[in-house]
């Protein structure tokens, strides 16, 4: 006869705890506990009920004649009990790993947030580094764990969103010639819905995963309604302040001109408004490129006299219900963002679901979601045409962003309508044209979600079948309006995208004991198909002028683009643990790829790897250790899938003919390659992860080093050859690095704790090899990208570190500099200058908690990365800088040698000194800065709502603080511009800048609560 | 089975592993009428400029004041490569070996050596066997080696020899893919001769025996002869982007979507010249004085009145020398009837031919008639803007204008023909700064610009593209240290 049971679970100290399993031993029957730790159940008198909860040790009590069982659970004695997600979203107790995870909870992403989600990373997890691109608030991140292991660029790890992978392709970033961001697929996840995202660092981690894992493995599980019991509300709304941070430090001495003169004519000032070499400011009156007269002063305005203050506002609701049989998660969300781009922003709809049952033998699991997204006006960046932040930061102190803001009724234009120009150059657009003018609208319609049913074949063994999809119907509208200074009769351009990425994953695992050895293991396969098609239309040339619409484009083009391809997995993994305190895992995967030659298209790995918790096999374990475990590993990952097609010369044609005669291309930009064959990471990994004086104290280190051999690049060829890249397979990269995770608890008092960790990487790529040219000569680098200025470029060399850049410095000769007839500086060779990314990564977080208050802060540190800064570049050429200020009013006197080599002194004029910047800033190696940096990237106060003043009220928590994101630049040695300005997420342009967006600094409100 | 599946995907389901190569011939021979990128730049902002065909107060017009700039420089080199000589190229070698696409393979072979021509004219030594090869012998072609520019004009002779002589009418015709001669085979001998005759010439001083056999054997075989044998290419508008543009025109002209680059007016040097010669073909040039594009009733089309922009200034350094300057608008503007999108690309002229025959003439080379050769010359330059749907000037005009130069009793004939041949390659800037840098005429006053960057004197030849130097590092190096520094002053092999 069952009776009803009832009781509260208490910690040690008295607390009570809330959410523990409270189960009926051998049946399925349980309860979590609720308020104040207290439960209720049914259960005969022969049964025992077993209580348990992470980080305390288990405890079975005979129910007996109880009717009122309280228990108080002890802390785990060795180790909180932390359970991590693994591959295959498989949650495992860290304890039994053998390498390196990092799991982070959702709440750590929720409060200080960012649009995307992985920037939120940033300082977070040890050899986790994100560059967070200056593009943007709908901009995308880039993330790379280890430095990544593959030369190509493409090095930012996969994104797997409960166990299915994710597509998080990007949609395009500027170049050379300009452009804008268009995001990534981590857009459209909400960090009210992540749950936990566990970072699968080195090959072990991510061996089952294959060929996209390596450069890691990033996943996120979303909030289910496991372990819910009825119906459970939640809220969360937050509401930021976004401001451009002005680190513009300009001169504000001199005019609008040139030569030192100020314009005396229309004309004159219309040529010279964007030259700001004219003559000292003051006050005297000035013609303007409109015709008007003003005073010849200093306006001194700020950047953030265009920029407007950015808002965010994001509301999450979410449900959440469950019962014996299953239970589930609905959320929806919005998110409204308006970027301080003017008339620019993003906004962000998501309806977010989870479910799973239990029938039996059956269980079912099912999370999907639905998103819309749609950013309005991605900034323009690099290349001047259609971008504010060049005209921004380039225009003349004693020119006011009133005197150019043309007609209030339509910014930026003057009376006809036509773009209004303030200075000669029709590339430089007037900022309030660009950003009011200038028009770009595109909207992601998404869905990604799997289903998996699991049929237990017995209690050890089940069979495991799972469908995931992630398909994106994307559109993209732009106009560059009809009277643009460049483009008169402006433009309009539509594109299409249908994005899909769909797997197939079936596999048996089993699980048995054997006293005191514990296997278990799963057997698989994988299909993975993905495509992207994309149809364009538009064109130039607008019939109807300021009408922007397809219909009106008087020459109209189109293209087509369709590529597919897939990979073909099997795998396996066996996990074996002896007495608790000794694992050993196995994995083996093989690959096969469609876009490989068919001749070696496949790909076997295997990885190994060990744990041992010494501290749980020790006779005399000292009082001061509580936890202790060596681990090591050694894995190998396969990978190298290039872009489909890449195998064959393959022609196409114009979709338009030239009088009758059909017009036919080559298709290939890159010379085909059909000896593609797949590359091969290997990594050992050995790590240590110590616990002192009851958890007060964590160590965890790592030490990893990985070869990846036979990379499959796409290396820079001279155009000469008809074709600008070949894809081949050569190249060794090898990646060693240190990671230290430090954490401490100093203060814990019934009132007052502090809790706080410090995470190090330091990771060296080193480029060993590029192979050989048909010379049979070693390669000595491999060209990435290149910025605006065109005289600098990203360059892997052999026997640097990734990622260099590569520039002229200024030629010496022994020593000396060397200048030309003129005193000018005189370019030396292209060569390496200085390191474009990081080695070194930090993240300090701190939390106090004072009663219901808390109080957290993170500096994020990043170290020995360099910068070339174009922006500075152009700074300096336009007479802005204030380093240009030298000489201009009794010139320069220049000591150096001549091309000859003999020493002389050159006097330069003061009306020539703009030549003579003019040329100093042709030499790379002046603007190339370290771009080392500390910010304070995270603040937040919080209080939470005590839980007598809400016994009254439907509330069962409510939690109130107040946000910062990016308050401050503790140190930088960049000027003008933010160390992380870089314009592109492409991982060929790190360590290039160029008027790109200014990074902003948040601060806001945050309110989350549970009914 | 699923794997064969899998490798299928691989396939591209929307371009082809084969192709009639005449499609890509038809493209390619659009490619080397240019697009409005480096005909901006390597035509526009630099040739015209330097040639002073035009003048501009603007900064970034860097040819008009000898400034460097490495995009506009290096444009020509940037984009012909891996356009047009890559697609000719195909076509030359997926051609070579089938008699019945002899007439396909030979005009590749022309339009590729036209093409490389016209780049070692601007830059000097280039690749040329390797040029547009990277696709063949793996990676042999990658770094392509630069021939040397005497090495060059070499080939450049043998191989339009070869393609000349191999035209057959039993091969397969080229129909409307031809979009240069729609496949006729008469203007493509005609046409391939008078390039000969154009590289001939360049090597005049340098190598006169050559020069000379090649350009005799070239005109004894017959070159172009009529403006209807003409080689220009004709653009049609329609769907289909720039492509169908004349490139130079898009650069220029606000029509479609084109820049609206009108800060060029009529040089004062080439405004002044037609005056004193009272040359009908002025209000061909010229499209008047004023703004119409912002207001029609300051535009003043009287002849009279038309004036010429000096070379070389800025707004505010041409107070110097007109201290009541007040605006831009107050020079003779192009006319915008010989820009507009649809008109066509001249490749070479009648008009090119008869002057060179001219001066081959004047040289002892040929026996026929000087003045003859230079009054057809003039007559077809003149009747050639009919290709361009302006009215000509009337017979009565040009005979008078013919008249007026006095050639049979000039003893500067080759002034003469220079200065003729300047006037009719007016919009190939290209060509008519090549044959002045050969001729020394028109005789040009350089300009000086404070900041210009060679000595105030007129370039000789442009930079390479500076991607070069990066990619191509070795290659690069061998050719400068034999031709001597990559400065826009530094004269190439035919220009000593």
């Amino acid at each position: 006869q069952d009776t009803t049971i009832s009781g509260k679970v208490t910690d040690s100290s008295g607390e009570a705890l809330y959410g523990v399993n409270v189960t009926v031993k051998g049946t399925t029957k349980g309860t979590i506990t609720g308020e104040g730790g207290s439960y209720s159940l049914s259960a005969s008198p022969s049964q025992t009920l077993t209580f348990s909860y992470i980080g305390f040790d288990a405890q079975d009590i005979l129910v007996g004649n109880q009717t009122s069982i309280n228990v108080s659970l002890s802390e785990n004695a060795s180790v909180l009990g932390e359970v991590v997600v693994t591959a295959f979203g498989i949650e495992k107790e860290k304890k039994a790993l053998g390498y390196s995870v990092t799991q982070i909870e959702g709440s750590k992403f929720t409060e200080s947030r960012t649009t995307n989600i992985g920037n939120a990373l940033s300082g977070k997890v040890a050899g986790v580094n994100v560059s967070t691109p200056a593009t943007g608030a709908a901009g995308s991140s880039r993330v790379v764990i280890r430095g990544g292991s593959s030369l190509s660029g493409n090095d930012e790890p996969l994104y797997v969103i409960n166990g299915v992978p994710m597509d998080n392709t990007n949609q395009g970033q500027a170049g050379v010639w300009g452009g804008n961001d268009s995001g990534n697929g981590l857009s459209a996840i909400n960090p009210d819905d992540i749950e936990s995202m566990s970072v699968l660092k080195g090959n072990s981690a991510s061996a089952l995963y294959g060929a996209r894992a390596s450069n890691g493995v990033i996943l996120i599980t979303t909030k289910s309604g496991k372990g819910t019991q009825g119906l459970g509300v939640s809220f969360n709304s937050n509401y930021t302040f976004d401001k451009a941070i002005d680190r513009t430090d300009l001169q504000n001495e001199y005019g609008y001109g040139i030569d030192g003169i100020k314009p005396t004519s229309q004309a004159e000032a219309l040529d010279q408004g964007g030259s700001s070499w004219g003559a000292k400011l003051d006050g005297s009156q000035v013609i303007g490129y409109d015709g008007i007269s003003r005073p010849y002063s200093a306006v001194n305005e700020d950047i953030n006299d265009f920029y407007s203050t950015g808002s965010t506002w994001s509301n999450t609701l979410g449900l959440s219900g469950g019962n014996e049989v299953g239970s589930f998660r609905f959320s929806a969300s919005n998110l409204q963002n308006d970027d301080i781009m003017p008339n620019s922003g993003f906004d962000r709809t998501t309806f977010n679901g989870n479910m799973n049952g239990k029938f039996g033998k059956l269980e079912l699991q099912a999370s999907g979601q639905y998103s819309l997204e749609e950013a309005k006006n991605r900034p323009r960046l690099s290349d001047a045409p259609g971008n504010a932040n060049y005209t921004v930061l380039t225009k003349a102190p004693n020119l006011s962003f009133n005197d150019i803001i043309g007609d209030p009724n339509k910014l930026g234009a003057q009376e006809d309508g036509f773009e209004n120009r303030y200075q000669s150059s029709v590339y430089n657009t007037n900022p309030y044209w660009a950003a009011y003018q200038f028009y770009r609208l595109d909207n992601k319609n998404r869905f990604f979600g799997n289903a998996s049913l699991t049929y237990h074949l017995t209690d050890w063994l089940f069979v495991k079948g799972r469908l995931g999809t992630d398909y994106t119907a994307a559109r993209y509208e732009s106009t560059e309006p009809y009277g643009t200074a460049y483009t008169t009769a402006g433009g309009y351009n539509l594109s299409n995208r249908a994005i899909s990425e769909n797997n197939a994953d079936i596999f048996v695992g089993f699980n048995k004991s054997f006293g005191q050895f514990d296997v278990d293991g799963l057997f698989g396969g994988t299909r993975m198909r993905k495509s992207y098609e994309n149809t364009g239309v538009g064109g130039n040339g607008l019939n109807i002028p300021f009408f922007g619409s397809l219909t009106n484009v008087a020459n109209q083009t189109y293209s087509y683009q369709l590529t597919e391809s897939g990979i073909n997995s099997v795998y396996g993994a066996l996990n074996f643990s002896y007495g608790n305190y000794l694992f050993l895992t196995l994995t083996g995967r093989n690959d096969t790829f469609s876009t490989l030659s068919p001749a070696d298209n496949s790909v076997f790995y295997p990885s190994a790897s060990l744990g041992y918790a010494f501290s749980d096999n020790m006779k005399n374990k000292p009082s001061w250790l509580t936890f202790g475990k060596a681990r090591v590993s050694w894995a190998q990952v396969g990978g190298g899938d290039p872009a489909p097609y890449s195998n064959l010369l393959t022609y196409g044609l114009q979709g338009y003919q030239h009088n009758g005669a059909i017009l036919g291309t080559i298709s290939n930009g890159t010379i085909p390659n059909n000896g593609l064959s797949p590359y091969l990471s290997s990594e050992i990994e050995i790590g240590l992860d110590l616990r002192f004086f009851k958890n007060r104290l964590g160590l965890d280190l790592v030490y990893y080093d990985r070869n990846t051999k036979d990379d499959i690049l796409s290396t820079t060829i001279s155009n000469t050859s008809g074709y600008t890249a070949t894809q081949i397979n050569i190249g060794e990269l090898e990646n060693k690095g240190i990671e230290i995770l430090l954490t401490g608890n100093p203060i814990r008092t019934d009132n007052f704790s502090w809790n706080t960790t410090l995470n190090f990487a330091k990771n060296t790529s080193n480029v060993v090899s590029l192979g050989e040219n048909a010379q049979g000569e070693a390669i000595e680098f491999l060209n990435l990208d290149e910025s605006r200025l065109q005289q600098e470029r990203i360059r892997h060399y052999v026997g640097d570190q990734l990622g260099v850049i590569a520039g002229y410095t200024h030629k010496t000769i022994d020593g000396q500099k060397v200048y030309d007839d003129n005193g000018y500086p005189v370019r030396g060779d292209f060569e390496k200058i200085a390191l474009g990314r990081h080695p070194i990564s930090a993240g300090w977080t701190n939390e106090f908690s004072y009663k219901n208050f808390n109080l957290s802060f993170m500096i994020d540190i990043r170290q020995g990365g360099s910068m070339m800064s174009g922006t500075n570049v152009g700074l300096y050429g336009l007479g802005l800088h204030k380093e240009t200020l030298v000489g201009r009013e009794n010139g320069l006197t220049i000591t150096g040698v001549t091309n000859a080599g003999e020493a002389q002194t050159w006097e330069i004029a003061p009306e020539n000194v703009d030549n003579y910047y003019d040329q100093y800033n042709n030499i790379t190696e002046y603007f190339v800065y370290d771009a080392s940096f500390g910010k304070l990237r995270e603040l937040s106060l919080g209080y939470s709502i005590p839980q007598t003043l809400l016994e009254r009220t439907p509330l069962k928590t409510m939690r109130l603080s107040a946000v910062g994101r990016n308050l401050a630049l503790l140190w930088s040695s960049v000027p003008n511009v933010d160390p992380e300005s870089g314009y592109s997420s492409s991982g060929g342009a790190q360590g290039l800048e160029y008027f790109a967006m200014p990074t902003t600094r948040s601060l806001g409100f945050n309110l989350s609560a549970t009914f | 089975c699923d794997e064969d599946k899998l490798i299928e995907l691989n396939s591209n389901k929307n371009a082809s592993t084969d192709i009639d190569m005449s499609y890509l011939l038809a493209y390619g021979q659009l490619r080397v009428a240019g697009s409005r990128f480096e005909s901006w730049r390597t035509n526009l902002i630099y040739s015209s400029t330097m040639i002073q065909h035009n003048a501009t107060l603007q900064g970034y017009w860097s040819g008009d004041k000898y400034y460097y700039n490495a995009s506009y420089s290096g444009a020509y080199w940037s984009t012909h490569f891996s356009d047009a000589i890559k697609l000719l190229t195909e076509v030359v070698d997926k051609t070579a070996d089938d008699a019945d696409l002899a007439n396909i393979h030979s005009a590749a072979q022309i339009m590729r050596a036209f093409d490389l021509h016209r780049m070692t004219d601007i830059y000097g030594d280039i690749p040329y066997k390797q040029a547009g090869r990277g696709t063949i012998d793996g990676d042999a072609n990658w770094f392509p080696a630069y021939e040397t520019q005497e090495e060059v004009y070499s080939l450049l002779v043998a191989d339009i020899k070869a393609a000349r002589d191999s035209f057959s009418d039993s091969a397969k015709n080229l129909g409307e893919q031809d979009v240069l001669f729609q496949g006729d085979l008469t203007k493509w001998k005609k046409f391939a001769n008078a390039l000969l005759m154009r590289v001939a010439l360049r090597m005049s001083n340098v190598d006169a025996a050559t020069a000379q056999a090649v350009f005799t054997e070239a005109a004894t075989s017959g070159a172009i002869d009529s403006n209807d044998a003409d080689g220009f290419l004709t653009q049609v508008l329609g769907t289909g982007g720039d492509t169908n543009y004349n490139g130079t025109s898009l650069a220029m002209s606000s029509e479609g979507g084109g820049g609206g680059d009108n800060n060029a007016k009529v040089s004062k040097t080439f405004l002044d010249w037609m005056n004193a010669n009272n040359d009908p073909r002025k209000m061909i040039i010229v499209g008047g004085v004023g703004n119409p594009y912002n207001d029609k009733s300051t535009w003043i089309t009287d002849p009279e009145l038309q004036v010429g922009l000096p070379n070389g200034y800025t707004t505010t350094t041409i107070k110097n020398i007109v201290p009541d300057f007040v605006t831009v608008d107050d020079y003779s503007f192009i006319n915008p009837d010989i820009i507009n999108l649809d008109d066509p690309t001249p490749f070479i002229s009648y008009a090119e031919v008869e002057f060179m025959l001219a001066e081959a003439a004047v040289k002892g080379w040929i026996t026929t008639d000087s003045e003859t050769h230079f009054s057809n010359g003039i007559n077809a330059a003149m009747n050639s803007w009919a290709a361009f749907g302006v009215q000509t000037p009337a017979q009565a005009d040009i005979n008078a204008y013919i008249e007026g130069l006095g050639y049979a009793s000039a003893d500067n004939k080759l002034e003469l023909i220079g200065e003729q041949y300047w006037a009719a390659t007016y919009l190939n800037h290209i060509e008519s700064w090549s044959n002045w840098r050969r001729t020394g005429y028109p005789a040009l006053t350089p300009t000086s610009d404070p900041n210009n960057m060679t000595g105030g004197t007129i370039p000789r030849r442009l930079r390479y593209y500076e991607n070069e130097i990066g990619t191509n590092p070795e290659n690069y190096k061998t050719a400068i240290a034999r031709q001597g520094a990559d400065l826009m002053t530094t004269r190439i092999w035919w220009d000593k």
